[in-house]
């Protein structure tokens, strides 16, 4: 988590008609359409409109770049990318470079040409999916779909993350202590051994560690330690 | 006065005039011919007449006078005829006769028709007188003809005798008595004088005349003898000369020159050690069959030298008879002909390979003597004219050739006549010739004519005629094969580019159909969702129409790119063309971020050519510039047309790194690249069509430092736009 998508962070108020609609939109799913062709990137967003997604295009990878850079508010929901393979200046697969450094977006590339090197290229740098041109509507949209919940799936798990953050920062050194020696299985004897404190003392801070982690019982509190990066 | 008896005296003169041409007659019995048989025959008839004269009173006086005048008569005309003979001027005998007739006619009508003695006397004394000076004149004409003095005497004698009888005709005119040839007197005496001294020299002289003769005849013949040997030892021929056993008596030096033999080595020998054996037995036989019948024979034998070395002889003999007709010797010339007959065969070989030549040559040769017929056409006359040989050596100048051609050739030959009249080498002629052929149809032949001028100032035409149609044919199935291999190889070459373009290629097709496939699907599922109003539902269709004609349109130019169709020949616009091919080339450029600029030219540019082959050039040069410009930070192409009069040219510069001279001095050589995967042909596959369209194409450095590649084409003129 060094760098939470800043989206979900600080999510926007509709205000308007309109933004009402369009949050209920991307509440279902926002697609970023990324393609030169702009014959292309109609045809997309008729269909993906009809399916009730809410619809970004951009003719290139650069201007979509571009407009992270000022880092606009955003509804929340499940998002991803459709790019292009091929286009001038920055191609999908350099585009998708530079979002792994940024987010994890879910990204699909489309490609004209079904060359082998190019998709394995694309998978090896963590593309969702390669769809090959001209995509059949029902097979973009399963990946779209499957995109859109992989994106769900991690901004839960993003939240979760952070939420267990917010909890491991509210102990204090003692507690984390003890709930680390605690959450590796060790009894409370050993413990006190270990750390030169009273057994009553360990008792005490091992209660209080595991109530504000929101733990009951030892079994949740190792999972916790173990994905809290406790 | 001197006594004597006249008779007694004339007796004597006869027979002395009767012995001495006897005499002669027997001393010139090696000379004896016409004109001395006519002399001593008349020397012999006037001694006759004069013994006649001698017995007169004896004799009847018919006898004594008139016959025995008309005997003298007749003999003077004989020796005068004889002396004519000599000086070749003789009279026909007929008129000698009819002259004795006439004198005999004349003397006896003097005495029966005037009965006058002396005047009869006169008569004979006048004529034979005459007679005798004009034999003295023909005697003096013979002695300064022939520088002879024997006839100078002859010609005194008889001038003194002739003088003495007209004496005595004068004496009896100036009243003398007249004489009886019997009476004893001065002139009587004279003339019995002279006619002893006469019959005496007269006949002695003429002996010696053919003395004189002899004796330079004899001169003569030493002589012609003496300068025979002398050339005989120096004429370069070898002569020998055997005796009728064929043993050789005599050879010059060039004999032994020729042979090896000296004389001493080969005298009393037979020729035959000369032999080598290998001459045919029959020349030999045929040899001694005509020298037995008395004919000369020559001819060629193959002979050894001293040495042992071979050689060539030709042989001239012939018998030499003496006069009885026996062969005393053998006469031989022999000339050394090996150098000859080597020479002849030389040329005979030399004569047959050219014969050889020219009968098998493709082209047509001839020879054209200087009376105008053709002596030699080689047998490829048939294959071009369908003429035999001999046909047409029999075919004149105005059926060989047409009209036009006549013309050309007619002036060819005033010409050449003309430049040998004022003393020029004549000129060659070097044209093209419409001959006719045996099946009514023409052909052209490439004429090539060498006046060649005999001794006689006639001048004989060498010529090789070769056929132009064949020729051409040749050589435009030899540009067509090479047209052939290299649309295949520009065909592959299309095939090769079009491989590696395919990625950018599918993908440029694969947008439209992208598109199109989207639309329609999403109109279906409007529809069936019903939540598509009309208008909407038109909207997909528009919008599939437009994407559908967008891909056929891709799909034509690559078509238009690989159509593997035989190569055409119609015009095409190559501004569209241009950019066209920029259109197929633009998905690569925008992959590698190449900028193209193109400026056209205001109007169409149309070219006689192949689309195909025009665009693979185009598409050639595009991809090198996009190539080139991988590694460039400005990465610019401009291209950029312009018309110069009747030629277009078409640049198109990058702003790459260029060509190092050394690769730009190489650059359209075929499997030299720079490109790791490149086969390095295609720059000279497009230098050959460009060849092929009658252009050129460089390869040089832009302004800027790239590359830049230049085409210069020509422009169709302006008609054959307007009939498009």
């Amino acid at each position: 988590m060094t760098n939470p998508a800043q989206s979900a962070a600080v999510p926007r108020r509709a205000v308007t008609v309109d933004d009402v609609r369009l949050a209920e939109r991307c509440a279902r799913g926002r697609i970023v359409l990324i393609d030169d062709d702009a014959e292309i990137v109609d045809a997309l967003t008729s269909l993906l409109d009809l399916e009730g997604y809410a619809c970004e295009r951009y003719p290139s990878a650069l201007s979509y770049l571009h407009m992270r850079v000022f880092n606009r508010p955003q509804f929340p929901g499940p998002n991803c990318i459709v790019c292009d393979v091929k286009m001038p200046g920055l191609d999908g697969l350099e585009l998708q470079r530079r979002l792994a450094e940024l987010d994890d977006t879910p990204l699909l590339l489309m490609s004209g040409a079904s060359g082998a090197e190019e998709a394995a290229k694309a998978f090896r740098a963590g593309a969702l999916d390669f769809l090959i041109k001209p995509i059949e509507a029902e097979t973009l949209l399963a990946a779209v779909a499957k995109a859109l919940s992989v994106s769900t799936d991690r901004q839960r798990l993003r939240e979760r993350r952070s939420e267990l953050a917010r909890r491991i920062a509210s102990l204090t050194r003692r507690e984390r202590d003890v709930v680390r020696c605690v959450a590796r299985g060790e009894i409370n004897r050993d413990i006190a051994d270990q750390l030169g404190i009273a057994l009553r003392t360990v008792k005490l801070h091992r209660q209080r560690g595991m109530e504000k982690l929101g733990v009951g019982t030892v079994a949740d509190l190792a999972r916790l330690a173990d994905e809290g990066g406790l | 006065m001197i006594d004597f008896d006249p008779s007694t005296a004339f007796k004597i003169t006869g027979l002395i005039y009767l012995l001495m041409p006897l005499i002669a007659w027997v001393t010139l019995s090696r000379e004896r011919s016409h004109k001395v048989a006519l002399w001593c025959g008349g020397g012999f008839v006037f001694g006759i007449g004069v013994i006649l004269i001698g017995f007169r009173g004896f004799i009847p006086s018919w006898m004594s006078i008139t016959i025995s005048n008309i005997l003298i008569f007749a003999a003077c005309l004989v020796r005068i005829q004889s002396l004519r003979i000599d000086l070749a001027i003789p009279w026909r005998n007929i008129s000698i006769v009819v002259a004795v007739l006439a004198f005999a006619g004349a003397f006896e009508f003097i005495q029966d028709g005037f009965d006058n003695e002396p005047l009869r006397v006169q008569f004979a004394l006048l004529v034979d007188g005459s007679l005798l000076i004009y034999q003295s004149s023909l005697a003096r004409r013979i002695a300064q003809a022939k520088d002879s003095r024997n006839a100078n005497w002859i010609a005194g004698v008889y001038l003194l005798l002739g003088s003495v009888l007209i004496l005595r005709v004068v004496e009896m005119m100036a009243g003398g008595p007249v004489p009886t040839v019997l009476t004893s007197n001065l002139t009587t005496g004279l003339m019995v004088v002279l006619g002893l001294l006469s019959a005496v020299v007269g006949n002695v002289a003429y002996i010696g005349i053919f003395l004189e003769r002899a004796y330079a005849r004899e001169n003569k013949s030493l002589e012609t003898q003496r300068n025979l040997s002398i050339a005989l030892e120096q004429i370069s021929a070898a002569v020998a000369i055997t005796d009728e056993r064929v043993c050789i008596e005599y050879v010059n030096a060039a004999f032994t020159k020729v042979t090896g033999y000296s004389f001493a080595e080969v005298a009393g020998k037979n020729p035959r050690i000369l032999q080598s054996g290998q001459t045919p037995l029959k020349t030999y036989r045929e040899m001694w069959d005509n020298l037995g019948k008395g004919l000369a024979w020559e001819g060629e034998l193959l002979n050894r030298r001293k040495n042992g070395e071979l050689y060539w002889e030709e042989l001239h003999i012939a018998a030499v008879k003496n006069l009885e007709g026996v062969v005393t010797h053998y006469f031989a010339v022999k000339t050394d002909i090996n150098s000859r007959r080597q020479a002849a065969e030389a040329l005979r070989i030399n004569e047959h390979r050219l014969r050889l030549l020219a009968d098998n040559a493709r082209d047509v040769i001839w020879d054209r003597s200087p009376d105008g017929t053709i002596t030699y056409i080689s047998p490829s006359v048939e294959t071009v004219r369908g003429y035999t040989p001999a046909e047409a050596m029999q075919q004149t100048i105005a059926e060989t050739l047409t009209p036009d051609s006549l013309t050309t050739a007619m002036e060819f030959f005033m010409q050449v006549v003309s430049d040998v009249k004022s003393g020029q080498t004549p000129k060659s002629f070097r044209g093209e010739l419409e001959f006719r052929c045996k099946d009514g149809s023409t052909f052209w032949g490439d004429v090539m004519a060498y006046p060649i001028v005999d001794d006689e100032g006639g001048v004989r035409i060498l010529g090789v005629t070769r056929d132009i149609v064949e020729h051409k044919r040749r050589k435009i199935e030899l540009e067509n094969e090479a047209r052939r291999l290299t649309s295949q190889l520009a065909q592959m070459d299309r095939q090769r580019s079009l491989g590696e373009m395919s990625a950018s290629l599918s993908h440029e097709l694969n947008q439209p159909l992208t598109a199109i496939l989207t639309n329609a699907q999403v109109g279906l599922r409007g529809v069936k969702a019903g939540r598509f109003e009309a208008e909407r539902i038109e909207e997909f269709f528009d919008k599939i129409i437009f994407n559908t004609r967008r891909a056929g349109e891709i799909i034509d130019k690559i078509r238009g790119f690989i159509r593997p169709a035989e190569v055409t020949q119609v015009p095409v616009d190559l501004q569209r063309l241009a950019s066209d091919i920029l259109d197929l080339v633009g998905p690569e450029a925008a992959q590698y971020n190449v900028v193209v600029i193109f400026s056209p030219y205001a109007s169409p540019m149309w070219v006689k050519g192949d689309a195909t082959q025009l665009s693979q050039v185009l598409m050639n040069i595009y991809r090198n510039a996009i190539e080139a410009l991988r590694e460039s930070e400005l990465r610019e192409i401009h291209v950029q047309l312009m018309q110069f009069g009747d030629r277009l040219s078409l640049s198109v510069c990058d702003t790459g790194p260029g060509l190092d001279p050394e690769m730009l001095q190489k650059a359209g050589t075929p499997f030299l690249t720079t490109k790791a995967g490149g086969l390095g042909l295609g720059l000279s596959i497009a230098r050959s069509i460009i060849a092929q369209h009658q252009g050129t194409l460089s390869v040089g450095i832009a302004g800027g430092g790239g590359a830049c590649v230049d085409i210069d084409l020509p422009l169709l003129p302006a008609s054959a736009e307007v009939r498009l």
